[in-house]
């Protein structure tokens, strides 16, 4: 099954790419996806992407096709799917 | 007539003279706008923090519009590195008060608008005088902290709150509303630690993040359109790519 990663944000420096297809096996959820990138990427993106008990950060938004991501709801994917990830901006100039 | 209710209540429209109907006279033909609508923008009091590359164009385009009142809150004198993007600022404003600057240009634009230039940015100290002034607040700031105070004190006073951020090439921007929408620590509950006061960015983003920002405000206070409630509007201008991301409610 593929799907793409999208992310936004000064998360994309920690990434390393703006996008990216990723191929995962059949009956992946979302939230095994937010753990695999973290894991594989290492650092930074894994402390961007993760708190110290391996949940979505509170300062990152993620969304699967569109819809927001709630962490604690098992979120299945289909092929074609598309997850991006947001992370806290405040610009506004001092 | 105006044929859209504001989602939320907003003060009583002032009506319009002759010279304000010459004026806006385009934007009064929008349809479920009309002259009620700029009745109500001339009836409103909107407070902007900051005043520079994306707050400045949300002041301006307000201003432009017909607001009745703005209130803005900017600290500093203006420096070279704010002239890319800081429209409100002149070369020849360099090394003096920033808000005093964009209160100026403001009122040469619109020299009906009523202008409170407050040469502070938000603070403990003064974010409940400066959001008890406005019926509406459009969140410029480019620290959490700040931001977190102005969404504090729109929530409880019950005041729809325009965020607004950019960075880089892109930009977020979403509008809180009483009863309505969950607020910005719904959104994100913490700073993040890499956020830094200083980041990258051309004029032009700010400029178009400040132009939506500024329509969010007239949609709320005129009540023509949708505004961005439970939605993330973002853009990516590296790719000209515009998304509307749907938020959870976390509140219920």
């Amino acid at each position: 099954m593929k799907i793409t990663v999208e992310y936004s944000g000064q998360i994309k420096n920690a990434a390393g790419c703006p996008r990216a297809a990723l191929d995962i096996g059949d009956g992946v959820s979302a939230q095994e996806v937010v753990l695999r990138l973290a894991d594989e990427h290492g650092e930074p993106l894994a402390s961007f992407l993760l708190d110290d008990e391996r949940r979505l950060r509170a300062t990152v938004l993620a969304f699967v096709n569109d819809e927001q991501l709630q962490w604690d709801a098992s979120r299945s994917l289909s092929d074609g799917d598309e997850i991006v990830f947001m992370s806290a901006i405040a610009g506004g100039s001092s | 007539m105006s044929d859209s209710s504001p989602l939320h209540e907003m003060p009583a429209g002032r009506p319009l003279d002759d010279e304000e109907r010459a004026t806006y006279e385009w934007q009064i033909w929008v349809p479920g706008f009309g002259e009620e609508g700029q009745e109500r923008l001339k009836g409103a009091s909107v407070l902007v923090s900051r005043v520079g590359g994306l707050g400045g164009v949300v002041a301006y385009e307000l201003a432009a519009a017909g607001i009745g009142r703005l209130v803005l809150a900017h600290a500093g004198d203006v420096k070279h590195s704010d002239l890319n993007r800081q429209l409100l600022m002149t070369h020849e404003g360099l090394g003096k008060s920033r808000v005093d600057s964009a209160a100026r240009r403001l009122r040469e634009l619109n020299p009906r608008l009523e202008v409170e230039a407050v040469a502070q940015n938000v603070s403990e100290d003064n974010v409940e005088r400066l959001v008890g002034e406005a019926d509406l607040v459009v969140d410029c700031a480019p620290l959490f902290e700040e931001r977190f105070l102005m969404n504090r004190e729109a929530r409880l006073r019950g005041k729809p709150l325009v965020e607004c951020a950019m960075y880089e090439l892109e930009a977020q921007i979403t509008t809180f509303l009483p009863g309505r929408t969950d607020y910005l620590e719904s959104l994100y509950p913490e700073a993040p630690p890499q956020w830094r006061r200083e980041f990258p960015v051309f004029g032009a983003v700010s400029g178009a993040a400040g132009c939506l920002g500024a329509m969010e405000a007239i949609k709320v206070i005129s009540g023509v359109g949708e505004p961005l409630a439970g939605e993330l509007l973002t853009f990516d201008l590296r790719r000209m790519s515009f998304r509307k991301l749907k938020l959870a409610n976390r509140s219920g």
